[in-house]
């Protein structure tokens, strides 16, 4: 029984996280049609981030975590003012300079920070028992904040202006513009916004899981399985796909190991393509 | 028989057959240059196998299709030779070819099942494949070895020239220089004869416009597969040799990272261009060379390079040398007649 | 004397639209059809349902006494159906010359293995084709702009290259979709001087355009209207249909006549 709570629980932390870095991933890719595939290292850099500030500066785990995601968002916003927007529509080119943040990403926390073996101080540490059952409390608290913050952002692009702004956006942005929305604007918030839930996805699971500075690649390709899993513009479909795979990887290692788990969710996600490109729960492409 | 435009800059640059020539009778005597040390023959076979994958990713691309998961059909080629000769004790010489051919067994299968792709969920779908099967081989240990790879991989071995004495792969790398340099010269010279003949330009024809090709009669799923497994065939090939040079073996060499270099490698040369690759390869892995020193650095340079190259010359360096001629020839007063009537 | 091609209750609904609904109409070899209407009611639709773009909902296509409704669009063109399309599509990194060059693809074959190892007899092929392409370029009118690049093309020289290349496929049956569209006067004439040699060589063509002198070359011609065939004649008894003005001009100039 305990083992089972274990489990489950792993289960929600794993698919909350990875449900968190994929809304951000699928809200560039929805609004601006921009592939970031620089998304997973950003993940990485806020776990970095929030352990650089934990650890030098000793603030408070929370504060660190928020302050990462504030430090994020600013750098996303750089990015999309200064790349993504230029190399709109160009694949090729956004591949090229995903990849040059990646390599300055990696490369930089490397350098200052080291490879491996560090772990994020935790908000709330040690073990608690529920029921009778002993469960982390990191994970505990990680799945509340992860969940509180999902329904957060789905209240803002369900039923705030600015979300349906994004909506307008997502869908015609020559009409949005006519329409008198701020089109660069919305690109800010957009990628500030996805930067930043990716930046507190990796403070989170930075005092879970060891840190090292490849973790941002394994995370990416979570992230657009689910986003083709679930197919784009279903903000449901993503909840969907990211409770399916994310108890994939909690449950299936224990039978498979971790890198038969892998081969499952990938060739999943390829079934999905070959058979439904449109995802699950998408609009026909 | 295509017009004399399609003629690629560098390759005319380096001033047709007598410029090959030198070049060459260069790559032949490099091993016995005075400057030239075993380090320098290692970073050549590395740069020989990238632009046997990179020239070979290229015929992929020029049928339109962008592929992201090269590394994984290089990774075929190698896990095959790899256990062929280790497993069953066959000799290296066969397995790598067959490495190559179970390379393209697969492409074509998989060239059928993801055709119906356009574009970018064709990148994906190839993409994914890549990662699939790289976590493939981490899992299945009893026949990869899982995560640790395989070492021990058998050599070239030894051939006896009857008079001349013996070639011993063992012994210097300055056999496997020769052999990557035949395979690299007879990868490049194939993938380039079939790219001006009829089926390149059919490939060209897709890649421009499927339905205007297919309503001239060319079957677009017959030739994107062609191109699929011609392409898959010799990073097959580059894949399988490199493991009995190295005699380890590895799953991380052929994840998602490599293919994606594979695919920096050939857009920073420039993808329109048949020397794209290789000027791609050459530049990208001189750069970590030169600054060797700042070791830890080096990725911020090649960051920067390819900045350059994304911003001010997205055509690649090729494309840089193609337009640095161009403006040549019009001040010399050629212009007109290429830059076409209009 | 069986006709060319047939089509028999041809029938193409797009979700719950019929595009085109029940049309029979026949060509006979030799012949210029013309196939007329206001936009939108199915003519390209028709088409894209004799090349194979589109797979019929029903009815048959039927040409040279065999069945091609519903075969893949290259499949079609080695049948002996050329097209060109209402929308100048070319191969814009290809010159004119290429283009054309490129669309020889079915004759004579050229095989894979022949090409990568360069034999005489490929490059005998080769040679057959450059001069087949420089007399299809001759029959358009295009021989002088040989080398210009597909997308440097002004519009009416881009039209007479698809038909170029249509021609490239030694066609039986001749699709021409709007061949003057957008083309000013000279070029129009440039066309017409094509069009009448095309045909003078034997080959079938049908014909869609709105254009009226075009519409006279025809020795037939079908109106559509709202995916159905409304009339069917000579220019003179299409002219004067009443459904086909009314289909043009409106109920109400009809009514006010």
């Amino acid at each position: 029984m305990e083992i089972f709570t274990q489990t489950v629980v792993n289960g929600i932390v794993l698919s909350s996280i990875y449900i968190l870095v994929a809304l951000g991933f699928a809200l560039i890719f929805s609004v601006m049609q921009i592939l970031n595939f620089a998304h997973g290292t950003i993940y990485m850099a806020g776990a970095y981030v929030c352990y650089y500030l934990a650890s030098s500066f000793g603030l408070p785990p929370w504060a660190a975590i928020l302050m990462s995601a504030v430090v994020l968002a600013l750098f996303g916003i750089f990015l999309e003012r200064f790349g993504f927007r230029y190399l709109k529509n160009d694949f090729n080119r956004t591949l090229m300079f995903s990849l040059v943040v990646i390599v300055f990403l990696q490369t930089t926390a490397d350098i200052t920070v080291g490879p491996y073996v560090k772990r994020v101080p935790s908000i709330l540490r040690g073990v608690t028992t529920v029921a009778g059952i002993t469960l982390s409390k990191e994970r505990l608290i990680t799945c509340v904040i992860t969940v509180c913050l999902l329904l957060a952002v789905t209240f803002l692009i369900r039923k705030t202006v600015l979300g349906r702004q994004m909506l307008a956006v997502a869908q015609d942005q020559d009409a949005a513009s006519l329409q008198g929305i701020n089109v660069h604007r919305i690109a800010a918030v957009a990628f500030g916004l996805s930067c930043a839930l990716a930046a507190v996805a990796g403070g989170l699971m930075g005092s879970i899981i060891m840190l090292n500075t490849y973790m941002g690649d394994a995370m990416l390709l979570r992230a657009i399985t689910l986003v083709i899993i679930a197919g784009i513009g279903s903000l449901g479909g993503l909840f969907v796909s990211g409770l399916i795979i994310g108890f994939i990887d909690a449950i299936l290692p224990i039978f498979i190991g971790g890198s038969g788990s892998e081969v499952v969710a990938f060739s999943f996600a390829i079934l999905i393509l070959v058979i439904r490109p449109q995802g699950l729960f998408g609009h026909e492409i | 028989m295509m017009s004399e435009k399609r003629e690629n800059t560098v390759v005319k640059t380096a001033g047709r057959y007598g410029g090959y020539g030198a070049v060459i009778a260069f790559l032949l005597l490099l091993p016995w240059l005075p400057f030239t040390g075993a380090y320098l023959l290692h970073v050549c076979i590395l740069i020989l196998t990238y632009i046997m994958a990179t020239s070979s990713l290229r015929t992929i691309f020029v049928s339109g299709q962008a592929s992201i998961g090269h590394a994984a059909f290089m990774g075929i080629g190698a896990y095959t030779s790899a256990i062929l000769s280790m497993r069953l004790g066959w000799t290296p010489w066969v397995t790598i070819l067959l490495g190559a051919v179970a390379a393209m067994v697969v492409a074509a299968l998989s060239g059928y099942l993801f055709n119906r792709l356009r574009a970018i969920y064709f990148s994906m779908v190839t993409a994914f494949f890549g990662v699939a099967f790289e976590a493939l081989l981490r899992s299945w240990l009893s026949l990869t070895g899982g995560k640790g790879g395989m070492v021990g991989l058998p050599g070239m071995g030894v051939i006896d020239l009857p008079g001349l004495g013996e070639i011993n792969f063992a012994a210097s790398k300055i056999p496997y220089y020769y052999l990557l340099l035949f395979l690299t010269l007879f990868t490049l010279v194939v993938l380039y004869r079939i790219e001006r003949s009829r089926t390149g330009m059919n490939w060209m024809a897709i890649a421009q416009s499927p339905l205007v090709a297919s309503s001239i009669g060319i079957n677009e799923t017959k030739f994107r597969v062609l191109a699929f497994a011609v392409g898959c065939f010799f990073a097959g090939l580059a894949g399988s040799v490199y493991p009995h040079y190295s005699t380890v073996l590895s799953p991380s060499s052929f994840s998602l990272m490599p293919s994606i270099n594979l695919v920096i490698f050939l857009l920073f040369g420039g993808a329109r261009y048949f020397a794209g690759p290789i000027i791609g390869v050459i530049v990208l892995m001189a750069i970590p060379e030169i600054f060797r020193s700042m070791k830890e650095y080096a990725p911020y340079i090649v960051g920067v390079f390819m900045l350059l190259v994304i911003f001010v010359m997205p055509q690649g360096l090729a494309g840089l040398f193609e337009s640095a001629r161009l403006r040549l020839s019009k001040a010399l007063g050629k212009g007109a007649r290429d830059a076409g009537v209009a | 004397m069986q006709a060319l091609l047939e089509i028999r209750g041809l029938t193409k609904h797009f979700g719950g639209l019929a595009a085109v609904h029940n049309l029979d109409m026949d060509v006979r070899e030799g012949e210029i059809v013309g196939l007329m209407g206001p936009n939108g009611a199915g003519k390209t639709t028709v088409f894209n349902l004799i090349t194979g773009v589109h797979r019929p909902s029903s009815g048959r296509v039927i040409f040279q006494s065999r069945e091609i409704g519903g075969k893949k669009p290259h499949a079609i063109a080695t049948c002996g159906i050329g097209r060109t399309f209402q929308f100048a599509y070319l191969f814009p990194d290809f010159t004119v010359l290429e283009n054309v060059v490129a669309s020889f693809h079915l004759d004579p074959k050229c095989g894979f293995w022949e090409g990568l190892l360069n034999t005489r007899s490929y490059r005998g092929k080769e040679e057959r084709v450059l001069e087949d392409a420089m007399e299809v370029l001759r029959l358009v009118g295009l021989e002088r702009e040989k080398d210009v690049l597909g997308r440097n093309l002004p519009h009416g020289p881009q039209k007479l290259l698809t038909m170029a290349r249509a021609l490239a496929v030694k066609p039986k049956l001749l699709l021409l979709d709007e061949p003057i569209g957008g083309m000013h006067f000279d070029e129009v004439n440039r066309a017409i001087s094509a069009i009448e040699r095309i045909r003078s060589r034997g080959t079938t063509i049908v014909l869609v355009e709105h254009n009226m002198r075009l519409m006279r070359l025809c020795e037939r011609i079908v109106v559509m209207d709202f995916g159905e065939k409304i009339a069917e004649g000579t220019y003179e008894e299409v002219k004067h249909h009443a459904q086909v003005m009314k289909a043009y001009f409106g109920h109400e100039y009809v009514a006010g006549r």
